[in-house]
């Protein structure tokens, strides 16, 4: 190479470092950096050496680190080729159309004609008829008979003539109606919290509380028994989640020890147990007392869910906390329930203290954009509350003579078929729920449900129409118990829980010979 | 009731129409056949994107300003409480090993900003959300912590519910049918849909709304958000792409997050950017394995309710055949308020239902009832039935609510009372053009499309939401103002929401108002572009010449 290029350059290259050092030293802080890559290389400078080396990659891979992540996987196409593929694409059916043999899984919803009452007029398709028969309704959620009751459904005439139906709006934008505050009031009181907030709908009250409360980094400490609206609030709000055995204390409290130990150098973030009052998937109760007790021995805060214990649970209906006479709502944060099961209405609700509460009426996405629940059903549930409060009323004590009645009669029954079912439930609920015993347990999904099935068409053929619980594996993060579900009424007579029992165990004997 | 004995408002002496038979103060009288209107977008014609006006340059700089202001003084005020360790900011730091249940980060918009506006939102009511609504009253004497409220109430002519065919009613077929409902059905059926809850009711509904929407069969939930939340995961998975508006409602994007497919957005109705995705993502495939995705999902609106614009279902319906992807639409602002015979977005552009796989919509807005469906073909809707955590295990619709669909879709078909349901249609129709007409020439800006009947109205600086609203207060008009983070920064809005249920005076007195508090607070930044400007000045014209030319003028193109 010509000489007078390489001193052309060796000269440039000297001019830009000069032009870039006077820049360099003209930058204010500038003089404590030349400073320190000074003494650094007077002291070592095999380090400074490492130490440019690692600056560089640092630029490097800041700079490179977005454009390739995102470019990295990307091929290059020309149009034509992407007209090819567009061309050549097949998507696969937007859902599966049913197969012959799935038809049955879609005949198995009975279709009730007219009120569902304790005795409905309902036609099943899987039992061969399309006549509607009368049965016993024995799967409904309505444990009180509050839906049906003459005086809540004069209170609802009289709130449609008040408000119309629906409140065409959400809270924030003048949805919130009196209903509803008089509601809130009402439940917070009856639950003894200071103040409750009402969803529109049960299932996704849980799946929106969660996640308004819980972020990325946080940690839940869940059961694993837990139902799917709480599992899908757990999935939605990104949180760490660990599981313990399902009601298992021993096993929460080794969670809670591994989990400390292993977030003792991180941050501190929320922390949370969740656990069901009454499980929608087992019918049974946590030890609440033990766990309040671990929640303060490792600082976690506590999440019910009381979905299935208002109106079921305790000697008044509030709940399980009526069990635990040395818990407290306040040992409890966040309670989350339904006005739709044993309060016979609709929506959800939850309740805390007032700032759990206020910041769910900006923060809870399901509060702030959907239509508030329409105000008859707040009111209804109201009403429902007001006569739980009056001890006078003996329903409460109705349907716990009658839950436990159910219960004795069931496994009585069952003792005589030599146990072919299991009673999973709490022997003093009236939310019962029932499985096949593992000698005829088949470990195909499908057969399961459908030898389930066949019991419920048994005993509906012969005038009691009870249910599979139909939950969805594909949904829930724990396998499965396949359960059928039968629900005692303050509404059965004692015959009607010996004939439930005789004709169940009938039709079990009958399916499983 | 308050508004006839405040004398507010009197019965016309001569009502037209078919609806003379309901509350003045729900759903006022039609005073004459002018005020119809049937609208219908040209078959066949590509959606024109909605002229934009832009204010000055200054109001966007005055509009950044104050959001500065506003967020420092919310600092310095942020760093005195937590130096007096004041009771507000007792929730937000760590104690005793506890973290704070909520960040301080993340609640400053809440604590510093909307708090000083509260009064503005959440305020109480009661009775029926129809042309009048009753605000209880309140007050603050602790800066927005508390209300108070002293047992008196307000009734205020109604712009914020979603009451397009002013089904919200006390009387009337629909509230009779709702409580026949009562009477016969009860409060609940008691169970999941699945399991026992399913009533003859439901069966029959839900045949009446697949035929109303154009559909072989559909699925009625008990509440709209909910909706949204549980049809994805019955759709698609994590091998699946679902492509997604930008301005898409929060249920979708719960919804869809949920259902784990992979997710990308769009720029908010830009066919183009649209088509660009679809082409990168078809033939890049899955992310990483480069697999062909199992299936696209678009998911978009019918009319969206914080800007008024419309999908342009025609040019997606061609995007559609090309790209073989299926196409979603959430109904929940345009079923019943949008097109001829109130069908939805379908009928507004001449487009056979085949063409959109699912129809979502909810039953909140236009019917007075509340929930939502899905609606698509038999094989479909019969596959989600037993797939949908929706159907198995959340609550049956409430009997009532089922009263109130069937009797107010049966009266917009024309079964019930015929030619009211025409009336509730074309006076929406009208209403939305004429207001929009009206704010535009006294010179607002106001965005959206022309037949949409909501009509957001911006202000920009954040200060003006408390001031229109309070404004309007006093002039017993309940108007709903948006702004961030439901909106952009600078973008803060009031939204008309119009309703049959107003009559042409009830808009006159709203334009009066509008334009005098206009005036007032400084919001006539319209530059013409969206209407006519006789000499290339911005237009303002007088409210008299807006009331005197709206009626004739709005059934042209709004200019
Ligand atoms: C587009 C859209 N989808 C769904 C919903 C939710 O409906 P609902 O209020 O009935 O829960 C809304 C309501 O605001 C909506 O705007």
């Amino acid at each position: 190479m010509d000489q007078s290029v390489i001193n052309d350059w060796v000269s440039y290259i000297n001019d830009a470092t000069v032009v870039t050092g006077d820049f360099f030293r003209s930058l204010p802080g500038s003089s404590i950096i030349i400073r320190y890559i000074k003494s650094s290389y007077q002291d070592d400078p095999i380090r400074s050496i490492w130490e440019a080396l690692l600056f560089i990659f640092a630029v490097h891979y800041f700079l490179a680190s977005k454009k390739s992540y995102l470019k990295k996987n990307y091929v290059p196409l020309s149009e034509r080729e992407v007209d090819e593929l567009v061309n050549e694409w097949e998507p696969e059916p937007l859902v599966q159309p049913l197969q012959k043999s799935e038809q049955w899984d879609l005949s198995s919803i009975p279709v009730i004609h007219g009120a569902a009452g304790v005795k409905v007029n309902a036609v099943l398709n899987t039992t061969g008829t399309t006549k509607p028969k009368q049965v016993l309704n024995c799967a409904s959620n309505d444990f009180l008979s509050f839906a049906n009751d003459e005086s809540i459904k004069a209170k609802a005439v009289e709130v449609i003539r008040q408000y119309g139906v629906g409140s065409c709006g959400p809270p924030g934008f003048y949805g919130q109606q009196k209903a509803h505050i008089s509601f809130e009031s009402t439940i917070s009181k009856f639950m003894g919290a200071q103040d409750a907030i009402v969803y529109a709908q049960a299932f996704n009250t849980g799946t929106s509380v969660i996640p308004s409360f819980l972020k990325r980094g946080d940690i839940v400490i869940a059961d694993a028994g837990i139902n799917l609206s709480v599992q899908k609030g757990i999935q939605m709000s990104r949180v760490t989640v660990r599981w313990y055995q399902h009601n298992d204390m021993k096993d929460l409290e080794k969670v809670l020890e591994q989990t400390n130990k292993e977030f003792r150098k991180r941050p501190l973030t929320r922390r949370f147990i969740i656990t069901e009052a009454l499980f929608e998937n087992s019918g049974d109760s946590p030890d609440l007392q033990k766990i309040v007790e671990l929640k303060y021995k490792y600082k976690y805060r506590l999440m019910l869910d009381e979905t299935w214990s208002l109106g079921i649970l305790g000697k008044t209906g509030r709940g399980l906390l009526e069990e635990y006479p040395l818990v407290s709502r306040d040992d409890i944060e966040i309670t989350f329930g339904s006005m739709a099961h044993a309060l016979g209405g609709g929506g959800g609700y939850c309740i805390g203290s007032r700032s759990v509460v206020k910041h769910q009426r900006i923060g809870s996405l399901a509060v702030v954009f959907s239509a508030s629940m329409p105000a008859y059903l707040a009111v209804c549930a109201e009403a429902a509350i007001e006569e739980l409060s009056d001890t006078s009323s003996g329903r409460m004590a109705k349907l716990h003579k009658n839950a436990v009645r159910l219960n004795e009669i069931l496994a009585t029954a069952n003792l005589r078929s030599k146990n072919k079912l299991t009673i999973i439930s709490r022997p003093d609920s009236p939310y019962i729920l029932v499985k096949i015993s593992e000698k005829y347990v088949d470990e195909n999904y499908g057969a399961m449900e459908k030898k389930l099935q066949e019991i419920t068409d048994e005993c509906f053929k012969e005038g009691i129409m009870i249910t599979r619980s139909k939950r969805l594996q594909q949904y829930e993060v724990i396998p499965i118990e396949h359960t059928l579900k039968i629900c005692a009424s303050i509404d059965h007579s004692e015959n009607d829980l010996n004939f439930i029992g005789s004709i169940l165990f009938k039709a079990v004997n009958k399916v499983l010979p | 009731m308050a508004a006839v004995e405040a004398g507010y408002r009197v019965r016309p002496t001569k009502p037209v129409g078919k609806l003379g038979h309901l509350r003045d103060e729900e759903f006022g009288a039609l005073t004459s056949p002018d005020y119809l209107y049937k609208h219908q977008h040209p078959p066949g014609v590509e959606l024109p994107a909605p002229v934009e006006d832009e204010p000055p340059y200054s109001i966007l700089i005055w509009t950044y300003l104050s959001y500065l202001v506003l967020i420092l003084i919310g600092h310095i005020r942020d760093f005195f409480s937590r130096h007096f360790k004041s009771e507000s900011m007792k929730d937000l730091g760590e104690h005793d090993g506890y973290a704070p249940l909520y960040s301080d980060f993340d609640s400053f918009y809440i604590r510093r900003l909307q708090h000083r506006i509260r009064d503005c939102f959440s305020r109480p009511t009661v009775g029926v959300p129809g042309r009048y609504i009753t605000l209880i009253n309140r007050s603050s004497n602790d800066y927005n912590n508390t209300f108070t409220e002293d047992g008196t109430t307000t009734s205020c002519l109604n712009l914020s519910s979603y009451n397009y065919l002013g089904f919200a009613q006390s009387v009337g077929q629909c509230t009779d049918a709702a409580e026949d409902y009562i009477n016969e059905y009860g409060i609940s059926s008691g169970a999941s849909r699945a399991t026992t809850g399913t009533l003859d009711a439901h069966v029959l509904c839900e045949d009446v709304v697949a035929d109303f929407v154009g559909k072989e069969s559909s699925m009625l939930f008990s509440m709209g958000y909910g909706t949204n939340a549980s049809i994805f995961s019955s759709l698609v998975d994590k091998n699946c792409l679902v492509i997604s508006d930008e301005l898409n409602h929060a249920s979708i994007r719960f919804g869809s997050r949920l259902s784990g497919a992979v997710i990308k957005i769009f720029k908010h109705n830009d066919m183009h950017d649209l088509e660009k995705l679809l082409r990168e993502q078809i033939s890049q495939g899955q992310p990483r394995t480069h697999r062909p995705w199992k299936k696209i999902l678009l998911v978009v609106e019918g009319l969206y309710s914080m800007e008024g614009t419309m999908t342009n279902l025609p040019r997606l319906v061609e995007l559609r055949k090309k790209y073989k992807f299926y196409l979603f639409v959430d109904e929940a602002h345009s079923v019943g308020a949008m097109g001829p015979r109130g069908r939805g977005v379908c009928d507004y552009f001449s487009i056979d239902t085949s063409n959109v796989d699912i129809l979502m919509g909810t039953l909140t807005k236009s019917f007075g009832a509340t929930g939502g469906f899905v609606a698509a073909d038999k094989a479909i809707i019969d596959r989600i039935r037993l797939t949908n955590m929706g159907s198995n295990y959340a609550e049956a619709m409430s009997p009532p609510v089922l009263g109130q669909i069937f009797s107010s879709l049966k009266t917009i078909t024309g079964e019930i009372n015929p030619g009211e349901g025409d009336e509730r249609l074309q006076r929406l129709a009208f209403n939305s053009r004429y207001l929009r007409l009206g704010l535009k020439r006294l010179g607002f800006i106001v965005y959206g499309i022309d037949d949409s009947p909501i009509i957001p109205l911006l202000l920009y600086q954040p200060s003006k939401m408390p001031a229109f609203s309070r404004l309007m207060l006093e002039k017993k008009i309940a108007v709903v103002v948006v702004g961030y983070p439901a909106t952009p920064l600078t973008s803060s809005r009031v939204r008309f929401c119009l309703s049959s249920s107003l009559t042409k005076a009830d808009l006159d007195e709203l334009l009066a108002a509008t334009n005098e508090i206009g005036d007032k607070i400084c919001l006539k930044y319209g530059s013409g572009i969206a209407s006519d400007s006789i000499d290339g000045k911005p237009v303002r014209w007088s409210l008299s010449d807006v009331i005197a030319n709206g009626v004739e003028d709005c059934k042209k193109p709004l200019k």
